[in-house]
């Protein structure tokens, strides 16, 4: 008898659950009327973000490894004119509190795809594989790092620097672009290759601008 | 900030020690810093040489590249240790102290050292393990590297 009463609870939560899940959270009218799925047509209300929607579809981008990276800013301004929090600051607390969740997803989905390496690593997480953990032994390829690396250490002049990095730089462009063949070929293998490559050239990358930085080179 | 952020995380090159060792005493166990600041046997031995081991090693999931080379006498024992990594303070300060452990050592005694206990002496938090094992991983492939130049020296 208690059992059958809890269970009677437990579906009308449920389906509670559902109705809100469908309409907005603030008036209860229908999403399928909303406009753009960010308000409620009936009261304005800002929606929470979906929570099953990948970074691409946050942003509204075609979900591929070479995106329009202008294209990608522009989407992440648009969207962000209506979510910041400071727009939110009269309106009630859920309010307010869903703007905050929801520009700060778009911050997060914004930097991890316009950095090619971080880009990838999300899309290579979305195809369900991450770069392992473990060590490489690839002698010729590490050596090649190494040295790589001193040279950028023992760099003092700015005109050295400078061609590291344009060096560095064309590796990396390189890189990309043999990842989005990769990508398009759902060659996962040879993406998980690329990736950790890449991993050390950005590595090498960070080190060049720090330099750049600490030297005082303007650009 | 985002590059503040960063460098307080991510993989922090040797040369900029000086320059940003203040936002990094925040997050890193007196023992990494020390190691890191004052880094014990940096630098390399000669390759080529019959009674030197090298072993060369690199992490994929953060770039970090580890070399850690170690000179063995002909009663076998280390005499000596040196490293050059370009990697995260961890990376840095476990490499350093895998030097200083395996100096004085024999070649099995060396290969009994385990990554688990650089990461309790320097206290590294989980996320940083594997800055550990890769200097355990670098100090095996040294000694194999050694193990081999000594096997084909006796074959001639």
């Amino acid at each position: 008898m208690l059992t059958q009463r809890l269970f009677w609870y437990l579906s009308i939560i449920k389906t509670k659950q559902q109705i809100r899940y469908l309409s907005c959270w603030s008036c209860g009218n229908n999403i399928t009327t909303m406009v753009s799925n960010l308000f409620c047509s009936n009261c304005k209300v800002l929606q929470r973000p979906d929570k099953s929607e990948n970074y691409f579809k946050v942003l509204g981008v075609k979900e591929t490894y070479d995106l329009d990276e202008s294209e990608l800013s522009m989407k992440y301004k648009e969207l962000q004119k209506y979510l910041h929090p400071d727009k939110y600051a009269n309106r009630n607390k859920e309010e307010q509190e869903i703007s905050a969740q929801y520009s700060s997803l778009v911050n997060d989905a914004y930097k991890t795809l316009l950095e090619p390496l971080t880009r990838g690593i999300y899309m290579l997480r979305l195809r369900g594989k991450e770069i392992p953990e473990n060590t490489q032994l690839d002698q010729e390829f590490l050596f090649k790092i190494m040295e790589k690396n001193e040279e950028v250490e023992n760099a003092d002049t700015e005109e050295e620097i400078m061609r590291l990095d344009k060096e560095n730089k064309a590796v990396i462009k390189d890189l990309q672009k043999q990842l989005s063949t990769a990508f398009f070929d759902g060659d996962l293998k040879r993406v998980l290759h690329l990736l950790s490559h890449m991993k050390y050239y950005t590595s090498i990358d960070n080190q060049i601008q720090t330099a750049i930085r600490n030297k005082g080179i303007f650009r | 900030m985002a590059y503040l952020f960063s460098n307080i995380w991510r993989c922090l090159c040797m040369r900029n020690r000086a320059a940003l060792n203040v936002v990094q005493t925040a997050s890193y166990h007196a023992n990494v810093i020390d190691h890191y600041e004052n880094p014990r046997n940096v630098g390399s031995l000669d390759k080529k040489d019959r009674n030197v081991g090298t072993g060369l090693v690199g992490a994929p999931a953060c770039g970090d590249v580890m070399k850690l080379q170690i000179k063995v006498d002909d009663d076998g024992k280390i005499i000596d240790a040196k490293f050059k990594t370009f990697g995260c303070g961890s990376a840095i300060a476990s490499s350093s102290l895998a030097t200083e452990w395996v100096k004085g050592k024999t070649v099995d005694e060396a290969l009994k050292l385990k990554n688990t206990d650089i990461a309790k002496e320097l206290s590294l938090p989980p996320v940083k393990l594997h800055c550990s094992m890769l200097a355990e991983d670098a100090i095996k492939a040294a000694l194999s590297d050694y193990r081999i130049k000594q096997q084909e020296a006796d074959k001639k």
